[in-house]
């Protein structure tokens, strides 16, 4: 019997606004336990929440990114349950009235464009982080309020590898409309699964399970893969799938039971009696949408159609925001667009993952980086050359033409002095010019390694090259 | 009696209170009072009737600017808690 996966993704993904969804303390990361936070984040009797400006417009933005339908009238309930992560018992999140709904995301896989339908987006904060140990927990509130958007799609992903080319693409829309960093590993893009098989054809849903707290994406089609077969498993032996909540095992590869879910779980829902509706001003929902920044699809054709990059070098530079934000610095005084995104692409990309470091870590500019690729031009520096200068500058910050003076780089181009040497080189290596005139092609190899060697890697290789062949066929002539 | 008496205090247990023997029977008045208004709420026919969530139908306009203002100690914030360790309240451990 074949069988088909259904999948639901609901994602959660941290705002990063200054100050939290409903307090006027920090959105931090890894600062030290319990400094970064006030009264409202603690709750302390007698507080009241008040709706962070910025958080609204962050969700607005992807609202807009997915397509959806904007509720401009904002409307917040309480999630009742009692758990030590939750200080005041309940989440305030938007139950009843999500500020947006109906949208899709379209993703490819294997060379396939399919449209992911996303039920909702809604706005809530996020609990305080715990730490467990053999025989206690440890509290730190530091992330107690901070601003939170939940997407949910619809049961409409039916592979894993479309599960994890949908996340992809949602991280994507996060960090192109700039309201997340998006790091599945440090939490701020956290993502649970709804999955339930049936045999194909069928049109009747089967029994699902949730598997909670994925920190990436790898495991989250780890994680389908394996449910997927337990569940066949199960049902191939006549068994039921039970209703319950997992978690995925990261060293087994495995999804391990945590709680059965008798019933829907239930959490009282109910209006926040402390936040009245809110009525967002039309025309600066309006605003938000006019400044959207250019998301990820439309630089990628720019890319193509503009700067005359190929479809996977487009596709690649897109998929490191960070890189693609510094090729848009680069390329406003840089019409090389091609050396650019090589450098970029290559040895920029390389440095970065050898160091496991981000861009922003390294010295390099945008500016040093199209002076580096003026001096390729101008062919004072050979590309082997510049990848060294580029090492450096990232490494020490020094500006490329210093590095370039310092190390004696510069490349010799002059017909003359080129000439000169290589006819010396000639008449130390007769043996060389007979393997030349015997159709030996090594020879030339051979003869400019000669005069990479006398002038220390300074030789430009394209007249090098011109230069040795001429003065070769004289010789033999 | 003795019934709500381990009822209520396996409630304050859960609710992490300290309820004396002392406490009880004035604890058990207001219980009686509070069941007595709710019986009483339930007596209310309110088929028909939507939910209302708000006393006021009013919509309001305000957001806060995303600005950072307020920060407590970490005294102040941990002063409350019975048990710390590094800085952070000690709680036993319930893995959810």
């Amino acid at each position: 019997m074949n069988f088909e996966q259904i999948i639901g993704l609901e994602v959660h993904c941290e705002l990063k606004t200054n100050s939290k969804m409903f307090s006027a303390s920090p959105v931090t990361f890894g600062k030290e336990p319990n400094t970064m936070i006030n009264e409202i984040d603690m709750a302390m009797p007698g507080i009241l929440p008040v709706l962070n400006k910025r958080a609204v417009e962050y969700a607005i933005r992807v609202c807009y990114a997915l397509h959806m339908d904007i509720d401009e009238l904002l409307r917040f309930d309480r999630k009742n349950y009692y758990y030590s992560d939750l200080p005041k018992g309940f989440q305030i999140t938007q139950e009843q009235f999500p500020i947006g709904k109906n949208g899709y995301l379209d993703i490819v896989v294997d060379g396939k464009t399919k449209r992911i339908e996303i039920e909702r987006l809604h706005m809530e904060e996020d609990t305080a982080k715990q730490f467990h140990y053999d025989s206690y927990s440890l509290i730190d509130y530091n992330r107690s309020g901070i601003p939170l958007i939940e997407i949910v799609t619809k049961p409409a992903i039916r592979s894993g590898a479309e599960a994890s080319a949908y996340l992809e693409k949602l991280r994507q829309v996060f960090l192109y409309t700039d309201v997340s960093d998006a790091k599945m590993e440090e939490g701020s893009m956290r993502c649970d699964i709804n999955i339930s098989i049936r045999p194909l054809g069928s049109q009747k849903f089967g029994t699902r399970t949730e598997i909670k707290n994925l920190n990436s994406i790898s495991h989250v089609q780890q994680a389908i893969e394996f449910e997927s077969l337990r569940q066949e498993k199960i049902i191939l032996d006549g068994g039921k799938v039970l209703q319950e909540t997992r978690r995925f095992d990261e060293k087994r590869k495995e999804t391990v039971a945590m709680r059965i879910k008798e019933n829907v779980a239930n959490y009282k829902y109910y209006p926040e009696p402390n936040i009245l509706p809110i009525r967002l001003n039309h025309q600066w929902v309006m605003d938000i949408k006019e400044r959207l920044p250019i998301m990820a699809e439309q630089r990628e054709k720019i890319y193509i159609d503009k700067y005359g990059l190929s479809q996977s070098e487009a596709h690649r530079l897109i998929s490191y925001k960070e890189l693609s934000d510094f090729y848009e610095e680069t390329v406003k005084n840089c019409s090389r667009y091609k050396i650019a995104c090589h450098l970029l692409l290559g040895e920029v990309l390389g440095y970065l993952n050898k160091k496991n470091i981000s861009l922003e870590e390294t010295k390099l500019t945008p500016h040093y980086l199209s002076e580096i690729i003026e001096y390729i031009d101008e062919e004072m520096i050979s590309s082997k050359q510049a990848k060294e200068v580029l090492e450096c500058v990232m490494t020490e910050g020094k500006k490329p033409q210093c590095i370039i003076e310092e190390k004696g780089m510069k490349q010799i181009s002059d017909v003359d002095i080129l000439t000169q040497l290589i006819d010396q080189i000639l008449d130390n290596n007769e043996k060389s010019i007979r393997d030349f005139s015997s159709g030996k092609d090594r020879a030339i190899g051979f003869l400019v390694g000669q005069v990479m060697k006398e002038t220390k890697g300074q030789a430009n290789p394209k007249i090098t090259n011109q230069l040795l062949l001429k003065l070769l066929k004289e010789r033999v002539q | 009696m003795t019934e709500m008496k381990t009822m209520l205090k396996q409630l304050a247990r859960d609710t992490m209170f300290d309820i004396s023997d002392d406490e009880m029977p004035a604890l058990i008045e207001e219980y009686n009072m509070f069941m007595n208004h709710v019986q009483f709420l339930e007596s209310i026919d309110t088929q028909d009737v939507e939910p209302l969530a708000f006393p006021y139908e009013v919509e309001t306009t305000f957001l806060r600017e995303d600005e950072v203002s307020h920060i407590i100690s970490r005294e102040d914030a941990l002063k409350n808690a019975k048990s710390i360790q590094d800085y952070q309240i000690k709680v036993p451990k319930v893995v959810k």
